[in-house]
């Protein structure tokens, strides 16, 4: 089924809405998103040729460098942070470029710098092939892996429901293509992991527990009689009410999962890079995020 | 349920009898809506279904429906038998699945006839029939006699197609007050159903069960659905809604006096030996085409449920210990309980998750049974109308010498284990919470009281305690079983390897398997517990590669992950599917796929020695005509027993002749009230927010719904002289309820049988313990609707009849 | 890349990431940590669950959390998206299973009424399960049938009467149907009848 050019265009515009609002709301992001606003720029840019290009598939990595790289690498050393834009200048040359893009694709270990610039360059040319992109990669498909192209889950969202009393499904979103697919709920992204009590759930205290569906009503204490709503904060009042970590004891990683239920204005990609505290408290309980976002947490 | 609630959407046509599912099952429904407005299922496929829903009171089933029929309560058969009469008279009915597939071409016995409302054999004294007469014609080899070309005069076909005769538009419509008009509609659309390329469903719930003719009424509606060629197909079937999370499981397991887990009947006084029980209780192979799974199987079955209760002293010397289990002679059902109760014969009585006083029937005799017992034991997980009956509004403590003993029990969400819904889909579920309080497992209850039981007889001997000392207790705690372990139990294992069977052809009768419910044989397989799995629809082309909705690795389903039942019967001779856009199973020349199929699964359909579909039946057929009822080999419409009318077919056979009067057989003053004092039509009905009578113990719901009402009819209102609001008295011969007006357009009259008639219906929920109670403890006392209620039932089920009685309405 | 060798360097960025408030790119941790400080996090179960009321079979998520205290709070429930059966959606009776769950209406002690008294008596699971166990014995010994009028052996139990399981889990169903038949009960009912 072909998805219109505006709809698709209109991630953009989401994304750069998200990216500016979360800015002013969640300071400790500014910086962050500062830079992912500068980025979006050049990677939207260069998301539009390649729909028009349609590179083969074989022909991605050298598409990207010529026509890709150079706004990416001007923006990313224009708004990035020092130490990035300092690794960038000292460490990286362009004609390594080529063979970092493909370990990247290869799911090989990379430096941190390398990891950005791969993918800050190649992903928006894989979200424009769509599931052309499929072709690139080796490797399974489904399940813990994107469909299209066999990438990892970079997060988790919940669906908006459209009933009230409906728990729409969980979706992983691909880590390279930006492709989402519905996944089982309760399960790790990481390694499938399904008994309940391997798996945590971490939220903000006070926050609905992806807040749709039933209503939350709270234990009540043994005095009170039951049935009257929740004594809890408002969800409103909580900076994560909207997400939660889904972290993994069996294979100890985890993944931050967006309620778009219990924010609507929330662009699933958008408030994971920026959720920052989320991953310090994850990081704390010993759990490594099954992969890092663009930004590096 | 034959087919499970998704298969709903497969549906061409559904029809809704004895079921407001829009209400009653809010979710169940979605299948029903989507089978009608889901776009992306074209026609053939099931979308665009219609709904045709005939009850007696308009809800919001009816008012999606695209018919809806105002019907008198337990008048269904009649109706059924009019759609029957209509696709018989117009040929409509599918021709090769009835000539292979049902037992149309056999020949009955030359004695069998029916006569002015009775079947050939009655008894009047006893009020029984001898179906001896009901049998088949068999030929000198034991095998039915049969005739193809289904025109010999006692064939199976042309008996029902006469019985049915009587059953014209015109009588349809005296009987159920539904307009002539309306019935052809209808008749005209379900004659469509018996196309190879459409399919029906039929659906129901209590309002079809709860009636002296309950049995029949759900049989007349197979009938029709084995005449469209609509049983064992995805979109078909004869499907039951049920009102209960664990109803099924439990009946499956066997609480109920007529059956052992796995449907094994209950052994009857002078079976001497496993042979001859199984000789008495498992259908006998008629005909070489017949395989007679069930039967064949039948002493295996029994002999690995002995091998599991009593492990080491079963053995084949002691007939596996066959003399272990009770033998039971007369019927042991809910009103025989409680009748046997208020004889004084029943001693003690254990009630878990389940109120007598609110179920009734007729209310103050349950009260009076209660009070007769020695003892009553209630497990619950709160205070019930049984546990508190001693000192309800209007009785007399210091008067009730009954001792009563509530033990809290935990609920659903504090234990794990498996819960089977209506569709047959086993579901384990996780323990969640620890038990409030003090409560105990229902489970570890048993347990507990078991061991001290056992150590009481081993101090001080008893009657007959073999059965107690040697039932197997193989747990790791036998005082703290765990739910898993009985699963497994349940599962049965090759008694030699020590492994878990995968399926019930394993099972043996030389003892040396185990198995403690063949039916769930293959739930718990050496891989694993496979009620837990969960691929859903999060990936429905992986999950569900048929596109049917079968979702093969969602939970398990009984029999053997089956998700339709006899789908042999959903292809045909060949093994090609009636409709390939709806297959159940078909033969690809080696083997059989789509579903798990109901056949041998390499059986080649034109081996000329190939199985006949319907494997459980000794005819391996279907039976449009059946010599296991009790009230008759054919449906036939008999009154309810307390009626506004006398039957227009047979007015001197006007009820079932054969239904059991306990009152009389007791010597009680008779209880049925009649027309002229009671004129009123009543039937009674559930909310969406309320569930039978727990829910009375939930504040939100109780909020939704506070307070008890009788709806009625505005022409009714208006010669009353009643308003929604008003306080009125609802009495029957038994009792009275006194409960708000709710002045209604979704009840109206009903020309039945040259006369005009009323019916009134009337919520269940309410009773003198729960939050509402505890807001109105004045009112309370009269709020038990089943104080209304007959103390008589169904003649093969003895399922009370809680939908059809007679009162009188007056305002308060 | 020439000063430090590419293992090497992998090694060190391991070790060092996030520990000297700057992230491994660059950026400025120091107010994401003082925020990470404020939050209070709290960790809970998701477990399955099926709707205890009709026999639709909505399969439910629970959400629980355990106290400081070891109690058990539970948090929400809600339907599960991946269920054939209920695709996510509950109805108004399963959307408050809550309430049920965590209900201060409850039986938490046995309760025990003597003939004719007019109040209950909290007890203890003892007193009443030696209770109960030597009524069943006694009802059971006076109201056993070895062999009816005609000498057919019935070994029967005529004088007790158990009725329940609509609600209960398979398993426990399966278990009070083997216990209660060893004892010779005929006498057996479920909510399926009524």
């Amino acid at each position: 089924m072909a998805i219109s050019a505006a709809a698709v265009a209109n991630r953009w515009t989401q994304r750069r809405r998200r990216a500016q609002e979360l800015r002013e709301a969640w300071p400790f992001s500014a910086e962050v998103l500062g830079f992912y606003g500068a980025l979006l720029d050049a990677q939207e840019a260069a998301w539009s040729q390649a729909r028009m290009d349609v590179p083969a598939p074989a022909d991605v990595i050298s598409y990207t460098r010529v026509r890709v790289l150079p706004a990416i690498f001007e923006a990313t050393v224009r708004s990035g942070p020092s130490k990035l834009v300092q690794s960038l200048l000292e460490r990286y040359e362009v004609a390594d470029f080529e063979s970092i893009a493909k370990a990247w694709l290869d799911g090989n270990e990379l430096l941190p710098v390398e990891r950005y610039i791969a993918r800050a360059a190649v992903s928006p040319v894989l979200e424009a092939l769509g599931t052309a992109a499929g072709a690139l990669g080796s490797g399974p498909r489904g399940g813990r892996h994107c469909p299209s192209c066999g990438g990892r889950p970079q997060l988790s969202y919940f669906a908006a429901s459209s009933e009230e009393l409906l728990t729409p499904q969980r979706y992983l979103e691909c880590e390279r293509c930006a492709t989402s697919w519905p996944y089982t709920r309760m399960t790790c992204a990481a390694c499938g992991e399904s008994r309940s009590m391997q798996l945590a759930v971490f939220t903000e205290e006070g926050v609905a527990q992806a807040g749709r569906g039933a209503r939350v009503v709270r234990r009540q204490p043994a005095a009170a009689d039951l049935g009257s709503e929740a004594a809890a904060p408002e969800p409103g009042s909580a900076r994560f009410a909207h997400m939660r970590i889904d972290g993994c004891r069996s294979c100890s990683t985890y993944v931050l999962t967006v309620d778009l239920g219990g924010n609507g204005r929330a662009v699933p990609v958008v408030d994971e890079l920026a959720a920052l505290p989320l991953d310090l408290y994850a990081k704390e309980q010993g759990l490594r995020k099954i992969t890092p976002n663009l930004m590096g947490f | 349920m034959t087919n499970h609630w998704r298969d709903i959407k497969n549906a061409d046509l559904i029809l809704i009898n004895g079921a407001n599912p829009a209400e009653a099952h809010p979710i169940g429904f979605q299948w029903f809506m989507r089978a009608k407005l889901d776009p992306q299922r074209g026609p053939g496929n099931g979308g665009g279904a219609k709904i045709i829903h005939a009850d007696p009171r308009f809800s919001r089933t009816s008012a999606v429906s695209d018919l809806y029929l105002r019907i008198r309560t337990g008048t269904d058969v009649a109706y059924f038998g009019g759609l029957i009469n209509y696709v018989l008279q117009h040929d409509l009915h599918h021709a090769e699945y009835v000539k292979h597939y049902t037992n149309a071409p056999l020949l009955i016995n030359k004695d069998f006839n029916f006569k002015d409302g009775l079947f050939s054999g009655y008894d009047a004294a006893t009020r029984f029939y001898n179906v001896t007469s009901w049998g088949y014609d068999l030929d000198g080899s034991g095998s039915p006699k049969r005739d193809d070309s289904l025109q010999n005069p006692r064939c199976v076909f042309q008996l029902i197609k006469k019985h049915y005769e009587r059953y014209t538009p015109e009588m349809v419509s005296a009987i159920t007050g539904i307009p002539q008009a309306d019935f052809l509609k209808v008749a005209e659309m379900v004659g469509e159903m018996g196309r190879a390329d459409k399919v029906m469903t039929i659906v129901y719930a209590v309002g079809l069960t709860h009636h002296t003719t309950g049995g029949q009424l759900i049989r007349s509606g197979a009938v029709l659905q084995l005449l469209l060629g609509n049983i064992g197909r995805p979109g078909g079937g004869m499907n039951a809604e049920r009102g209960h999370a664990n109803i099924q499981g439990n009946t499956d397991n066997a609480l109920s006096w007529e059956i052992l887990p796995g449907y094994l009947k209950t052994p009857a006084p002078g079976q001497k030996n496993i042979d001859d029980y199984v000789r008495h209780s498992a259908s006998k192979k008629l005909g070489e085409f017949s395989w007679n799974f069930f039967g064949t199987n039948y002493k295996k079955f029994t002999v690995s449920l002995l091998k599991s209760w009593y492990g080491n002293a079963a053995t084949k010397q002691n007939d596996f210990a066959f003399d272990y289990l009770p033998k039971i002679a007369e019927n042991a059902s809910w009103l025989t309980i409680f009748d046997r109760a208020m004889k004084g014969q029943m001693e003690g009585l254990m009630l878990e998750g389940m109120t007598a006083t609110s179920i009734g029937p007729d209310v103050s005799q349950i009260l009076e049974g209660l009070s007769k017992l020695k003892w009553l034991v209630v497990l619950d997980a709160f205070p019930t109308t049984s546990s508190e009956f001693w000192h309800a509004p209007g009785m007399d403590p210091a008067a009730v010498q009954t001792e009563v003993f509530l033990l809290p029990a935990t609920h659903w969400i504090e234990k794990d284990g498996a819960f089977t819904n209506s569709g047959r889909w086993v579901q384990w579920k996780d323990q969640v919470l620890p038990p409030q309080g003090e409560a105990r497992h229902d489970h570890w209850i048993f347990a507990d009281l078991f061991q001290r039981l056992k150590l009481l007889y081993q101090q001080h001997g008893g009657k007959f305690p073999d059965p107690l000392m040697h039932l197997t207790m193989d747990y790791a705690n036998p005082l703290r079983p765990e739910l898993d372990e009985l699963a497994q139990e349940m599962n049965g294992k090759d008694l030699k390897s020590g492994k878990r069977l995968a399926t019930f052809v394993k099972l043996q009768d030389d003892g040396s398997t185990a198995a403690g419910n063949w039916l769930y044989t293959g739930m718990y397989p050496e891989k694993g517990n496979l009620a837990k799995r969960r691929d859903g629809v999060q990936d429905i082309a992986k999950n569900d590669p048929t596109g049917m909705g079968f979702f093969p690795n969602w939970a398990w389903s009984w029999p053997l992950n089956r998700r339709v039942m006899y789908n042999r019967a959903s292809a045909d001779l060949e093994g090609r599917p009636w409709d390939p856009k709806r297959a159940g199973i078909k033969w690809t020349g080696e083997k059989w796929v789509g579903d798990v199929p109901d056949y041998p699964s390499k059986m080649n359909p034109k081996d000329p020695k190939a199985w006949a579909p319907f494997i459980m039946n000794g005819e391996g057929v279907a039976r449009l005509f059946s010599n296991s009822m009790s009230d008759g080999p054919i449906p036939e419409h008999y009154e309810p027993m307390e009626s506004p009318v006398k039957n227009p077919l047979h007015p001197d056979v006007s009820s079932s002749p054969v239904a059991f009067l306990y009152d009389k057989h007791a010597g009680r003053p008779d209880r049925f009230g009649t027309p002229d004092e009671y004129p009123i039509v009543a039937t009674t009905y559930r909310l969406t927010e309320h569930e039978h009578y727990l829910t009375q113990q939930v504040r939100k719901l109780v909020e939704l719904q506070p307070e008890p009402f009788v709806e009625l009819p505005e022409g009714l209102a208006q010669e009353k002289g009643l308003q929604t609001g008003d306080m009125v008295r609802v009495r029957s011969k038994r009792g009275k309820i006194e409960v708000r007006a709710l002045v209604s357009k979704r009840l109206g009259p009903l020309h039945v049988a040259g006369k005009n008639v009323w019916q009134v219906g009337i919520p269940i929920h309410w009773g003198f313990v729960g939050v509402a109670a505890e807001m109105y403890p004045e009112k309370a006392q009269h709020w038990l609707v089943n104080a209304l209620t007959p103390f008589v039932g169904d003649a093969n089920s003895r399922t009370p009849e809680f939908k059809a009685f007679l009162v009188q309405v007056e305002k308060v | 890349m020439a000063t430090v060798s590419r293992r090497d360097f992998l090694k060190l960025t391991a070790i060092g990431a996030g520990a000297i408030g700057v992230s491994e790119l660059g950026f400025d941790m120091a107010h994401a940590y003082e925020v990470r400080q404020q939050l209070r996090i709290a960790g809970a179960t998701e477990s399955h669950s099926i709707c205890p009321y009709c026999a639709v079979g909505c399969s439910l998520i629970a959400y629980t959390r355990k106290n400081a205290d070891g109690s058990t709070a539970l948090l929400q429930i809600e339907g599960d998206p991946d269920s054939p059966v209920n695709e996510g959606r509950l109805c108004p009776k399963g959307a408050t299973a809550m309430e049920l769950a965590n209900s201060n209406r409850r039986v938490e002690q046995p309760k025990y009424r003597a003939p004719g008294a007019s109040d209950w008596q909290t007890v203890s699971w003892d007193f009443v399960l030696d209770k109960v166990a030597q009524h069943i014995k006694d009802s059971r010994d006076r109201t056993f049938v070895t062999k009816d009028h005609d000498g057919k052996v019935v070994n029967r139990c005529d004088g007790i009467a158990f009725a329940g399981g609509a609600a209960f889990s398979n398993e426990e169903g399966y278990f009070a149907s083997k216990v209660l038949r060893s004892l010779g009960l005929v006498y057996l009912e479920q909510q399926a009848r009524v």
